[in-house]
């Protein structure tokens, strides 16, 4: 086999990983294309590495989040102004309106249910897009957060909740159904 | 601060979790290729460092020669027209506005280190702080408004 074919077979292994961790980070399928294609070209450029390498899966995954957060940064000022454009007196609104855990407590148990679910993050804002991956697919602590996207832990902690109370809006009524 | 629910967070993570991967395009293989392959054919578009040993040898040898050059005939007052130099800036007259320029600017400073005046140093030593002062106060307030921005 020669190096293009082992490259080949290489990315045929991983690029849905990759371009699934990109996709999840920015909510946008041409962007995620366009960094999913940013990593592999890193990867060709230290292949007789990685080919070998048994982390190679967590480099590609680190690559891919660290690229997509790159792409977000560009335009972080805009989602930053966006998000806080939230007042208090939202939040506050928002949190009465967050349902109680009970009535969702079901799981999924459907690829329809899940797709409803994976577009219901995509179309999240990328104020709480991005820190929700980051904390469920990528496990990174609030802290962590906070500091990779230089914003405060309070805001990370409101974002996340925002996020999540919205998905679980989008679950309830699918489980209602039931 | 909102304080985040254990249960919320729990079947959101269970959830998410349970999300396939997404299949990614049938373009995307194809993309990658496209891309290793024009990168290859124009491997002068990347850092130097990165260029064929070959390219990276004949390059380093010209720029050499061109300085050594620039060196040499920069020591003499004028190029004589008959000369192959002489007749190249002749020839074409961006290269020998070019040439004049960059040797005046070398003269200068030749004369300026020759010099060794010590208003020449305190001069130049005082732009300098304030060149580097300009940088230091420009970081700092770039860094304090975003920063300010981030915790708004």
């Amino acid at each position: 086999m020669t190096d293009r074919h082992h490259f080949e077979a290489f990315m045929q292994a991983y690029q849905n990983m990759v371009y699934s961790t990109a996709l999840r980070m920015l909510g946008n399928e041409a962007d995620a294309q366009d960094i999913a294609q940013e990593v592999f070209l890193k990867a060709y450029g230290r292949f007789a590495d990685l080919s070998q390498s048994p982390t190679a899966c967590g480099w590609l995954r680190t690559v891919a989040t660290n690229l997509s957060l790159n792409h977000l940064s560009r335009y972080r000022a805009r989602w930053r102004f966006f998000s806080e454009m939230f007042s208090a007196d939202e939040e506050r609104d928002f949190v009465e309106e967050t349902p109680a855990p009970e009535t969702f407590e079901s799981t999924l148990d459907t690829n329809d249910q899940r797709a409803i679910l994976d577009e219901a993050l995509q179309k999240l804002p990328a104020s709480q897009r991005v820190p929700i991956v980051l904390y469920h697919f990528e496990e990174l602590g609030y802290e962590e957060i906070a500091a990779r996207l230089g914003i405060s832990l309070s805001k990370v902690k409101t974002d996340i909740h925002r996020g999540r109370a919205a998905l679980a809006r989008k679950l309830r009524p699918r489980r209602e159904a039931l | 601060m909102i304080t985040p629910d254990p249960h919320l967070e729990e079947l959101i993570h269970r959830e998410l979790r349970q999300l396939p991967e997404r299949q990614a395009p049938a373009t995307l293989i194809p993309r990658v290729w496209a891309a290793i392959e024009a990168r290859a054919r124009q491997w002068w578009r990347g850092p130097w460092l990165t260029w064929p040993r070959a390219a990276q040898f004949v390059s380093g040898a010209l720029v050499l020669a061109v300085l050594s050059a620039a060196a040499y005939w920069s020591q003499s007052a004028d190029l004589d027209a008959t000369s192959a130099p002489g007749a190249l800036l002749q020839r074409f007259p961006l290269l020998g506005m070019l040439w004049s320029l960059g040797s005046s600017l070398l003269g200068a400073l030749l004369v300026v280190l020759r010099a060794r005046e010590s208003w020449v140093i305190y001069g130049a030593t005082t732009v300098f702080l304030m060149y580097l002062t300009c940088i230091g106060i420009g970081t700092a307030c770039f860094r304090v408004a975003f920063r300010k921005a981030g915790k708004g």
